[in-house]
């Protein structure tokens, strides 16, 4: 996952702190074992790596001496969603209550969870609580915020990407008119599957209410393109389960719920896993070897001798890459985090520019028109003052890349030509590029004029 | 808000009902035992979003007829009531700004507020702050003087006390513009429609305060007051997180040509198109810029700080480099008349409110508290 400049120096600060934790992979050579259970730090939630854990010392799993965190199990982000009276909290007490005594993490009740504290970073709030818990397959951070704004202002700014969510709802209610308003969020912070718990169903005595409450829940699925069909929809009651009665309908369903978000979730791709990239930062001529470009690997892995592709302003220009260098010393393989230089086969100096990338050919494309759902910041964030129009201009620097961009409305929308932008806004608006950069789906910048900080987006759409 | 279907006279239903009373000898009030059939409850909530034990109650208390169970739910509200009763104490720190503009001359604005704001972004909610907005600007203030004339130079714009909104029929408007059909013989009042709007999204819905300014009528000819309105960050027009209106006096710059001959005259209708033009975009301004008064003379101008004082701001909105005051000036000018803003509101519905014992929400029917502006 790409980290904003914002996030990257929290990121790295925590990622600091670690390093006497986390196995230092050999400067040469080939990582492959080593590689495969390490997962990048960054797509962690900041409070689910600062928390000071206080597992039980329990034998079972993750329970390390000192509290340490283990990294032999895959994360996820999860969320849940739902209307205020629904159970949220109850159900997310539940299953810390259900998995710590399974010994996947420590039990926290109601208190706990709904007194989380807002965690302020560089102006930016994260206001998720602060909870985690593990199952057999996955280590889980859960977040939960109040409102629609502050899921999309999350996702936007990277503090807490989710990678899927439980959609809570009552027996008694069924959805809400604005169950559609969660969903849709869902939808805008990129979440392909949900799993749905009917809570409160020891309220309702009507077999057929719940199959109905089911049926509807299914219906809005899939209008809102989620698998209705195939979503599992578990039915239960999580305060039987927090209070310790009715297994049937308490503990076992958290329990059958817990494995539904461990099956039907899909772990996003790491990024070890992902076609390599790298962003060009520097280039040099070297005599009697060739031009190599530096920069810091991306995401993937790349190998000596591998075909690679110079992708963004104006070129595409397939190579081989000749050469690896990291430390002075050869590499036969370079991988996400490493900072090495590549020597490029047949490639002059001035064909290289910073700002460009190098990836694996036919992995992403330059584009000079693009969407993207962006945060304009406050005043109290370092942002504008004032608002802004259609055509504003600002500059785009995304990694090693600067380019000016204008932003316009998307075609269709009503009253274009007197709409505003103020700060504190999230908005989807339409990028124009002076010059075409590699961008993709899920690339994060950020927006800058007269030398500070006016926004951050992330890139939903490719022209 | 929801249309009602027409109630149906129905007859069979009737005889069937009579059918019962003959067979039954359980009086009906307390026989939930009537098996609802799951596919009506699911139309029922189709029509109207209650939730769904409450929509099996009423099915189950009218004999399965869906006219008759969403009759049901209009006229007995207690379980809405009891919902309104459970949520009365919560917070509602989010919500929604609506703005109405009735041609070219009435304006209102009205901030409802919830819990979420999923539920400040959802259609139900969104439908309630609109009709209020619309019925606010479409109703007069009840005042005791019989008529109320605005003498230049003081506010023209007139709050609402929530108690009298609350009680007033909801005017459906027509989305265009256009005048609204007249009131139905039995009309839902504001208060029933928050009611619905409760019960349905199941957040506690206050209605926090109304302003409303109607141009006199009929016009002085020396003065016409030309409203603007804008909102901001809603996903529909006319609602938003931020609202304003804006009201110009516009005033002839030639004491013997007043401004009623000039709009009546010819070029009449393009000066009128202009001036709502302008304050619709003095209205932008206001909302874009964190506007706190119009100029200096009033006490909250004293204190603002730069960029606060309306006339003082770039007028930006037009993508104009001088001052609102200049251009307001230089406008005039052009067309021979003297425009001055004489109100404004800014309200955003992060505004936190001066809470006093008055509670204003659905339940309450006290008078309404002070408002505060563009804090």
């Amino acid at each position: 996952m790409i980290r904003t400049r914002v996030q990257s120096s929290l990121v790295s600060a925590v990622r600091n702190a670690e390093v006497s934790r986390v196995a230092v992979r050999p400067l040469a050579g080939p990582s492959i074992r080593l590689a495969a259970p390490c997962r990048p730090a960054s797509r962690a939630p900041r409070s689910a790596m600062l928390i000071n854990r206080a597992f039980h010392s329990s034998p079972a799993r993750a329970a390390e001496p000192g509290g340490r965190f283990n990294r032999s199990k895959p994360h996820f982000n999860i969320g849940t969603i739902g209307h205020v009276d629904h159970g949220k909290t109850t159900l997310t007490a539940a299953i810390t209550k259900l998995l710590a005594e399974q010994g996947g993490g420590k039990f926290m009740d109601y208190s706990q969870i709904d007194k989380a504290p807002e965690e302020k970073a560089r102006g930016i709030t994260i206001s998720t609580a602060h909870v985690e818990y593990e199952t057999e397959k996955r280590h889980y951070a859960h977040i939960d915020c109040p409102g629609h704004a502050d899921y999309i202002k999350n996702m936007i700014t990277g503090a807490a990407q989710l990678d899927g969510a439980i959609i809570v709802v009552s027996a008694t209610d069924g959805q809400m008119p604005q169950t559609r308003e969660h969903l849709l969020l869902a939808r805008q912070v990129g979440i392909k599957k949900l799993v749905v718990f009917i809570n409160k169903v020891d309220q309702v005595d009507d077999p057929e209410m719940l199959e109905l409450v089911d049926m509807e829940m299914r219906e809005l699925l899939s209008q809102y393109e989620y698998d209705g069909e195939n979503t599992p929809i578990v039915m239960g009651s999580a305060l039987a389960a927090l209070e310790g009665r009715d297994p049937e309908r308490g503990a076992k369903k958290i329990q059958e719920l817990m494995d539904a978000c461990d099956s039907w979730l899909d772990q996003p791709a790491r990024d070890l896993d992902k076609p390599f990239l790298m962003y060009v930062e520097d280039v040099f001529s070297i005599s009697g070897r060739g031009t190599v470009v530096t920069g810091k690997v991306e995401r993937g892995t790349i190998t000596k001798g591998a075909e690679v592709e110079l992708v963004g302003l104006g070129h595409y220009k397939k190579t081989v890459l000749t050469g690896i260098e990291m430390f002075h010393k050869e590499l036969e393989r370079g991988e996400a985090g490493d900072n090495m230089g590549a020597l490029l086969r047949g490639i002059k100096r001035d064909e290289v520019r910073r700002g460009q990338v190098l990836v694996v050919p036919g992995s992403i494309k330059s584009v000079k028109k693009f969407k993207a759902q962006i945060y304009i910041l406050t005043k109290d964030e370092g942002g504008r003052m004032t608002p802004f129009m259609a055509n504003y201009r600002p500059q785009l620097f995304l990694r090693t890349t600067d380019v000016t961009v204008a932003l316009t409305w998307p075609e269709g929308t009503e009253g274009a030509h007197e709409k505003l932008v103020m700060p504190g806004d999230n908005v989807e608006m339409i990028g124009d590029l002076q010059s075409d950069i590699a961008l993709e789906q899920g690339s994060r910048f950020t927006l800058r004029e007269g030398g500070r900080t006016v926004g951050t987006g992330i890139v939903s759409e490719i022209y | 808000m929801f249309v009602l279907q027409p109630i149906r006279t129905c007859s069979a239903t009737c005889t069937r009902q009579a059918w019962r009373s003959l067979h039954c000898s359980r009086p009906l009030f307390d026989a939930p035992t009537t098996k609802v059939p799951v596919s009506l409850i699911a139309e029922l909530r189709k029509t109207r979003p209650v939730p769904m034990s409450v929509a099996r109650e009423a099915l189950s208390k009218s004999d399965n007829d869906l006219a008759r169970a969403l009759e049901y739910l209009e006229s007995n509200s207690a379980s809405a009531e009891k919902k309104a009763s459970k949520v009365a104490g919560r917070d509602t720190t989010e919500g929604t700004i609506a703005v109405s503009l009735l041609s070219g001359k009435r304006v209102a604005m009205a901030h409802l507020a919830c819990e979420t704001d999923f539920v400040a972004r959802n259609d139900v909610f969104l439908k309630a702050a609109k009709g209020i907005a619309g019925t606010a600007a479409f109703l007069d203030v009840p005042s005791e003087e019989e008529k109320r004339n605005i003498k230049l130079g003081e506010d023209p714009i007139q709050t609402w006390p929530t108690s009298a909104l609350l009680s007033a029929p909801l005017i459906a408007l027509p989305d265009d513009g256009s005048e609204p059909t007249p009131v139905q013989s039995d009309p839902t009042t504001i208060q029933q429609t928050l009611l619905s709007a409760l019960h349905a999204t199941g957040e506690n819905l206050r209605l926090l305060r109304t302003v409303s300014f109607a141009a006199p009528f009929p016009s002085s000819p020396e003065v016409r007051y030309v409203p603007g309105v804008y909102s901001h960050g809603g996903s529909t027009p006319n609602t938003g997180r931020v609202g304003s209106i804006a009201v110009l006096a516009v005033t002839s710059a030639d004491t013997s040509t007043p401004i009623a001959s000039m709009i009546h005259g010819s070029n009449g209708s393009d000066l009128e198109t202009a001036l709502l033009k302008l304050a619709r975009d003095i209205a932008r301004q206001i909302v874009g810029f964190p506007t706190k008064a119009i100029d200096r003379k009033s006490k909250e101008g004293k204190d603002a700080e730069e960029g606060e004082v309306l006339i003082e701001q770039e007028f930006m909105m037009i993508g104009d480099e001088r001052k609102v005051g200049d251009v307001l000036k230089a406008r005039g000018e052009e067309r021979g008349v003297h425009v001055r803003i004489v109100g404004m509101r800014r309200w955003s519905a992060a505004d936190t409110i001066a809470e006093d014992s008055s509670s204003s929400s659905v339940e309450g029917t006290e008078t309404t508290q002070d408002t505060v502006d563009g804090a």
